[in-house]
């Protein structure tokens, strides 16, 4: 009773909405300043190299520092096949993963299996001949910490790239999966153990650690833009 | 956006004021007016973001309209935002199209056009009613234009059966 004398607040014309509206998408786009802004704009052919090129940087670190001890046995041919068949699957779901949001919907389902298969299909090749005993080479037993910074690097890089506020559950997905392709990409170089046991159990579920991983983190880093 | 990209500011002024109030009512009709509000500006934001891909010529409303799309599938709604813009072309009679009809024949149009299969409803709901030609409603939807073109075809086909049956209906 006490509002009985209170008039309601003025309804908005649709004009006045819309003009609303703009004042505040003007202040979104000048609070979208900074580093990752400045990446997001990038034209989206140069996202894809720059986050290729991080990754690069990435294999080569390892390469130079973390590189398993018999790298320079390994057989050279099974190594560069797979080698690149996971470096075309990589650049295919990253391409994916950054693909402007005024592009129609991908193949996201597709990058997913693929991602998710490839570690699987490796892993369950014969160990390369020479290395049956390869368990006790070097260092074997960081692989899992290895992989899942690796992944975990992967996955902050592409979201640096990505123009879009929050990840949808398939990209999410496909992000994991995306990750721990390139964390297995990664222990190719470092870990010389290439039992098929060691390899499905610890490389090839990487993916499925990193996809939970980006679940639980996901939500803190997804707050819309206001 | 080629003005915008040029710098001139005012310019992304005045296609906020062209693109942004038929999405604004389409997603009203599903969302509250915060989550509509949120959605817009972001779609606007987005293109911002987007503004650097943008090639001189292109068609601009197949890019609002998937940016839109993407967004809101993203934030997983459960409802589908071609839907919702379907409804409200029918119901105001916005886009490309008059509607020279009562609302009865409106009301009866969209009962129509809400029978028909999903990707035939989008691409009618781009082409006839937003009057994109379809080579903008291919872009937005990611087929093949032939594609495009023969789920148009077998839409609108479908729709004739649809009026035919309730006309014999009376």
């Amino acid at each position: 009773m006490a509002d009985a004398g209170v008039p309601p607040p003025p309804r908005l014309t649709p004009v006045d909405e819309l003009e609303k509206l703009l004042t505040g998408t003007h202040e979104r786009i000048k609070a979208d300043r900074g580093v990752l802004a400045w990446l997001r704009c990038r034209p989206t052919g140069q996202r894809f190299g720059l986050v290729l090129l991080a990754l690069a940087g990435l294999m080569a670190l390892t390469l130079w520092r973390f590189q398993r001890p018999d790298f320079v046995t390994y057989p050279a041919p099974r190594m560069a096949l797979t080698f690149s068949v996971y470096l075309v699957a990589l650049a295919l779901s990253i391409r994916e993963l950054v693909r402007p949001l005024y592009t129609a919907r991908g193949r996201t389902e597709l990058f997913i299996v693929l991602t998710a298969a490839l570690p699987l299909l490796v892993a369950a090749l014969p160990a390369a001949a020479r290395f049956e005993d390869a368990p006790t080479i070097g260092h074997g037993h960081d692989c899992i910490p290895v992989g899942m910074l690796a992944g975990f690097l992967l996955m902050l890089i592409v979201r640096a790239f990505d123009r879009a506020p929050r990840v949808g559950t398939g990209p999410a997905l496909l992000l994991g999966n995306t990750a721990g392709l390139f964390g297995n990409l990664v222990l190719m170089l470092h870990c010389p153990i290439d039992r098929p046991a060691h390899l499905l159990v610890t490389h090839a579920l990487l993916g499925v650690a990193l996809s939970a991983l980006f679940k639980v983190l996901e939500p803190v880093r997804a707050t819309p833009v206001r | 956006m080629a003005a915008y990209l040029a710098g001139e500011a005012s310019a992304f002024d005045e296609l906020f004021r062209r693109y942004a109030l038929p999405l604004l009512r389409a997603l009203r009709r599903r969302l509250d007016a915060e989550d509509a509000h949120d959605i817009v500006q972001q779609t606007f934001l987005q293109l911002h973001r987007c503004r650097f891909d943008y090639q001189p010529g292109a068609g601009l409303r197949p890019w609002i309209y998937t940016i839109a799309f993407n967004l809101q599938r993203r934030q997983a709604r459960r409802w589908h935002f071609e839907d919702a813009f379907l409804e409200e072309e029918a119901a105001t009679g916005g886009g490309a199209i008059t509607w020279p009809v009562d609302g009865a024949a409106i009301q009866s149009v969209r009962s129509a056009v809400a029978q028909l299969p999903r990707e035939q409803r989008r691409v009618i709901a781009l082409h006839w009613f937003e009057g994109l030609p379809f080579d903008q409603v291919a872009t937005t939807v990611g087929a093949s234009l032939s594609a495009v073109k023969v789920r148009a075809h077998r839409g609108y086909v479908a729709l004739r059966k649809i009026f035919e049956r309730d006309d014999a209906d009376g």
